[in-house]
């Protein structure tokens, strides 16, 4: 295969294929997390609780790749829990700030990751839905002057249409009630500079460039909360993947001083994928802040298309991307955030570009898009 | 179609039950051409994204949404056409 290599960056990432635009739905690891996994898993596989040397070399390698992923997020190692997802780590958050709060409601933003919305739903308490305006954004003008939630969630980014959150905003609204503020981070890391204002935060190391099984939950210093039964050694629920995790380390330590000059590399190729849409294709629903967002990800919806032909055709041209129309998700409704939005839904199209994307890759797809949607269109005879 | 017949001020429906998005949201533009300016259309669909894409349709085309009625199968949707 064609290695897809950066004009200018380092090779510090792993290549992905030429065409290649769905980095939401995974990317390959950094070649440095690739070799301590490898490591790692030659001298970490021992139960880290145990006081024998194979348990105790585990441990190291567990407390150094917790350290690693502190230094990389700017907080403190005591604070970082590692767990298997940032699915986990939500939950975790949810239920483990709730524990420590016996009464009162859960509010999360209408935009908040499917899996939060559900946690809310499940835990036992009344869920108010804060409403986001037509780019994504939560409207801070919905929080009440004196609410009395037991915790708030909201993400810091919204990873599938790239809108950033005003999570200190809302975080410095919140603090006079002691109201502790839950914020997803996924697609965050490694791509912007994170919010300061939250009192948990949930991550995902496939984000960093580390690997899909490990996600951490991040409790600021100081707060109420109870973790899940059966953790040890910073690890939550169950038995640590160790060398995961020291590949989430590894991969953090070296993302760390590479990652600002990626992000602004890809602000400005979204910018020009965004303007060629405008320009190439009518009616079309180019969907949140043009500006103020993930630099990676544009989202947009072309009316009179299945989005399941679009990424087909797309696909048969070699260029890989996600939809959020209802006929291409799992879960056959179309995306809840497009739904919050008011924006079409139908012959949506989710472009996230991996690190080290090349230019040509996006040229290919601003070349082929115009075309294929077209083509798609004219299956409808309009 | 009971209650789509009553739609107050109908002056088309369209019955797209059965049919997934895109094609009710085709059905409404075709019908569009042929409306003169004022008229109103009523697309019945059952699936769950024409709740959101047919508003979507009315902002994007500049027609304008009236409301949504729930029937015992899918929905009715009501929408004034401002264009030819």
């Amino acid at each position: 295969m064609v290695q897809n290599l950066p004009d200018e960056q380092g090779s510090a990432f792993a290549p992905t294929p030429p065409g290649y635009l769905d980095a939401l739905g995974g990317s390959p690891m950094l070649p440095a997390a690739t070799s301590a996994r490898h490591a790692a898993e030659n001298v970490a596989w021992a139960d880290p609780a145990r006081l024998h040397h194979a348990g105790r070399t585990a441990g190291l390698v567990l407390d150094s790749a917790r350290a690693s992923i502190a230094g990389f997020l700017g907080v403190r190692p005591a604070e970082v829990h590692l767990t298997s997802s940032v699915r986990a780590a939500l939950e975790f958050g949810l239920s483990g700030l709730l524990a420590a709060r016996p009464t009162g409601a859960v509010a999360l933003s209408a935009v908040e990751p499917l899996a939060l919305l559900e946690a809310g739903d499940h835990c036992g308490r009344e869920v108010e839905i804060l409403p986001v305006d037509s780019t994504g954004q939560l409207i801070l003008d919905s929080v009440p002057d004196k609410p009395t939630w037991a915790i708030a969630c909201l993400q810091a980014a919204n990873p599938e249409v790239g809108t950033r959150q005003p999570v200190d905003e809302l975080a410095t609204l919140l603090d006079p009630h002691g109201i502790p503020l839950l914020v997803d981070a996924t697609a965050c890391t490694a791509r912007i500079a994170l919010p300061a204002g939250w009192t948990a935060l949930a991550v995902s190391a496939r984000d960093w460039g580390g690997p899909a099984g490990v996600g951490a939950l991040v409790i600021r210093q100081g707060t109420s909360w109870v973790a899940p039964r059966g953790s040890e050694r910073g690890w939550l629920g169950g038995f640590p993947d160790i060398p995961s995790a020291a590949a989430a380390g590894i991969a953090a330590e070296t993302i760390e001083s590479i990652w600002e000059p990626e992000a602004r590399r890809a602000h400005a190729l979204i910018a020009r994928i965004r303007a060629a849409l405008t320009e190439s294709i009518a009616d079309i629903d180019l969907v949140g802040d043009p500006d103020d967002r993930l630099p990676h990800v544009v989202t947009f919806s072309a009316l009179y298309c299945s989005g399941e032909a679009v990424v087909t055709e797309l696909d048969r041209r070699g260029i890989a991307v996600a939809s959020g129309s209802a006929c291409v998700a799992d879960t056959e409704r179309p995306s809840h955030v497009l739904a919050a939005m008011g924006a079409l839904t139908g012959g949506n199209v989710r472009v996230s570009l991996p690190f080290g994307c090349t230019d040509a890759t996006v040229d290919h797809f601003i070349r082929e898009i115009p075309d294929v949607i077209q083509m798609v269109r004219a299956d409808a005879g309009l | 179609m009971p209650v789509s017949d009553e739609w107050p001020e109908r002056d088309q429906w369209i019955d797209k039950r059965g049919t997934l998005c895109p094609a009710p949201v085709i059905a409404l533009a075709r019908a569009a051409k042929s409306c003169a300016v004022g008229e109103v259309v009523v697309v019945l669909a059952d699936d769950p994204a024409a709740e959101f894409d047919i508003p979507a349709w009315c902002r994007m085309t500049r027609n304008t949404y009236i409301a949504a009625e729930l029937q015992d199968v899918g929905s009715a949707y009501a929408v004034r056409i401002n264009e030819g």
